[in-house]
């Protein structure tokens, strides 16, 4: 495997359905209560008798200068050479929470082990030539996997955007 | 090799140290580089101590690098010798066992270490212990296979983070332990009185020991064990002390009139500090506070060696630039999680503070948050660390919260998150006022919500 990929996220097209948040739990053998690897956001806008609610679903932007990264002690987390992947190496994890204090989106997820867990984009699923689980669910077409590009990375930073506006409390477990 | 003038000295082997020698030779710079410190080579990262003392990692993963990192990056070691005297004017640095090293820029990366509290008697002790570097942690993990075996107790002067997490290891490994801190609560600093209050009766249920506002006088050591005098008139024994009573960087080596010191290596964003060709990164330096705007020690391993890093690339002839940081901890006491981002105050002089509970979750959950002039100036989570974003976002970019502190205080920790987000919301021009009996702003998404499920 030797390509960029990254989620590609039209807000426009996203009903909320979360099927690729149950796709994310199902892929990765994540207990419900987790939250699982992915979120989807609620945010409603506009005057009270207009009321315009959009969806972001959102997970691992497996960003170009990820915050996370350094603030691993361990070194668990890392970027894949080839893939830009940003990466747990789960044995090496030791829970000390520094990467989920640092992630400005809430994705690092503690799991029963005590060692962190995140998207890895399917890698696996990648290898076999396969969509991650969530793409490959998506009924609408809102959540897509393409090149790392331009258009792509404007794209997460706009979706980052939101996200962090919406707060990032509601996603794990509350649905 | 005295007399010899080093392109670089970096003085110190630790993870600023580390990453400036990486960036500089990943920056192409070919000339000369020398590094003398205390240890052989290898670079202990502290904050891996408590894990391997835990059982969950070697010894050996503790290191960020290993002996040969230096030399694979072309590196003249002074081992075992750290710098006596700098003098920034002669640009020569004195090492330890007399020998005298010159050179065209120099790196002062050595770090902080222990403080020891002024008791006569304990810094001579062999049964009194510190604990940061990888000596030390050997020793500490020795001296508690030995208390376990003679079933004595511990006692950890200072309830600082690294005395918390002393306490903790102390439990996990069967010895028992006392900890004595000299202001009125634990983690002065870092919790609020209340939130440390909470902390010390989930301590207390562990079967560690807290004594608060206790000052040790004296100490006394006998044959079996060592006895702490407090100036209440009681007394601790134990068969090990630890003195955990915070960290003050190590600069002993260098002359305050030449160079500007604070608390620490004052620098700029380059990491350049007020003396010609002189530079600090790490526990040595302190540089910008984005909270105050103002300089600040913050001794935080990700800054040492994103200072480090800056440092070696300026230091190569790139340009970089330390973004500037923000007070901030996290560590896990047994099944706890506690956080600490910004400032964090005991109540008066102008800040309001939010004490919320969660009620739904058994109590295992809860929030503090402290406003000054209606921003958020700091807060502490107590296995709440997935709520940081939100609220880091709020402290980081000074929002107006006036509007929701006008409300008066949120009684309870859901609550609370619910009226930042919306006021949040707000922000970025989606604000309107709340209907009655709803929550407006943001709502999780349910399964079945959405057209297409």
């Amino acid at each position: 495997m030797n390509r960029e990929e990254a989620f590609d996220f039209d807000g426009s097209l996203c009903s909320g359905c979360r099927a690729c948040v149950v796709a994310c739990l199902d892929q990765n053998d994540l207990p419900p209560d987790s939250g699982g690897f992915r979120r989807v956001l609620a945010t409603e806008s506009g005057p009270p008798d207009r009321v315009r609610l959009e969806f972001v679903s959102q997970a691992c932007d497996h960003c170009l200068d990820p915050p996370c990264l350094p603030a691993c002690p361990s070194g668990a987390i890392h970027r894949e050479e080839g893939t830009g992947l940003i990466l747990i190496q789960r044995e090496s994890c030791v829970g000390c929470h520094n990467c989920a204090l640092a992630c400005p989106f809430g994705a690092p997820l503690l799991l029963a082990d005590g060692r962190m867990a995140k998207c890895d984009l399917c890698r696996q699923r990648l290898e076999e030539g396969l969509e991650p689980a969530c793409v490959r669910v998506c009924p609408t077409g809102a959540l897509r996997l393409n090149p790392v590009g331009g258009t792509v990375r404007e794209k997460q930073e706009r979706t980052a955007r939101r996200v962090r506006a919406a707060g990032l409390d509601q996603s794990r477990g509350r649905a | 090799m005295a007399g010899d003038e080093l392109d670089i000295l970096i003085l110190g082997c630790g993870g600023a140290a580390a990453e400036a020698v990486k960036a500089l030779r990943e920056a192409g710079f070919q000339g000369r580089v020398g590094l003398a410190a205390e240890t052989e080579g290898a670079v202990f990262n502290p904050m891996l101590g408590p894990y391997f003392l835990k059982g969950m990692i070697p010894f050996e993963d503790c290191f960020l690098h290993r002996e040969g990192f230096f030399r694979r990056h072309r590196v003249e070691l002074f081992p075992g010798s750290p710098a006596r005297r700098l003098d920034a004017e002669e640009r020569t640095v004195e090492l330890a066992d007399g020998r005298l090293l010159r050179y065209r820029r120099c790196l002062a990366a050595t770090g902080a270490r222990p403080k020891v509290p002024p008791v006569p008697g304990l810094r001579e002790s062999d049964r009194c212990l510190t604990w940061r570097d990888a000596a030390s942690t050997l020793a500490l993990d020795r001296a508690l296979d030995r208390a376990l075996t003679r079933g004595r107790e511990a006692a950890i002067v200072g309830g600082s983070l690294i005395g918390l997490k002393a306490a903790e290891i102390c439990r996990l490994r069967g010895v028992k332990a006392t900890v004595i801190e000299l202001e009125d609560q634990i983690l002065p600093g870092a919790a609020h009185p209340w939130l440390a209050r909470q902390l010390e009766a989930r301590f207390a249920a562990q079967g560690v020991t807290v004594i608060t506002g206790g000052s040790v006088q004296g100490f006394e050591q006998g044959k079996r064990e060592a006895a702490l005098g407090l100036a209440d008139g009681r007394t601790v024994r134990a068969d090990l002390c630890l003195l955990a009573a915070g960290v003050e960087p190590s600069l002993e080596f260098i002359d305050p009139g030449q160079v500007r010191i604070d608390r620490g290596l004052v620098v700029d964003r380059e990491q350049r500090t007020s003396a010609q060709d002189l530079w600090a990164a790490g526990d040595a330096c302190q540089s910008l506070d984005l909270l105050t705007g103002r300089s600040r020690w913050l001794g935080l391993w990700a800054n040492a060696c994103l200072q480090g890093r800056v440092a070696g690339l300026n230091l190569a002839g790139r340009e970089a630039s330390f973004p500037g940081a923000v007070a901030q901890l996290v560590s896990p006491f047994f099944d706890l999680v506690f956080a600490q981002v910004g400032e964090v105050v005991p109540d008066g002089r102008g800040v309001q503070t939010w004490t919320l509970p969660d009620p739904g979750s058994g109590g295992r959950k809860m929030g503090l948050l402290q406003f000054r002039e209606g921003r958020l100036i700091g807060f502490n989570l107590l296995n709440a660390v997935d709520e940081a974003p939100l609220l880091k976002e709020l402290l980081i970019k000074e929002v107006d919260l006036s509007p929701v502190l006008s409300g008066g205080a949120a009684p309870t920790w859901p609550e609370a998150l619910r009226r930042l987000r919306l006021h949040r919301a707000g922000k970025s021009g989606r604000r309107h006022p709340p209907a009655r009996g709803t929550a407006p702003g943001v709502s999780p998404a349910r399964p079945g919500q959405g057209p297409g499920a």
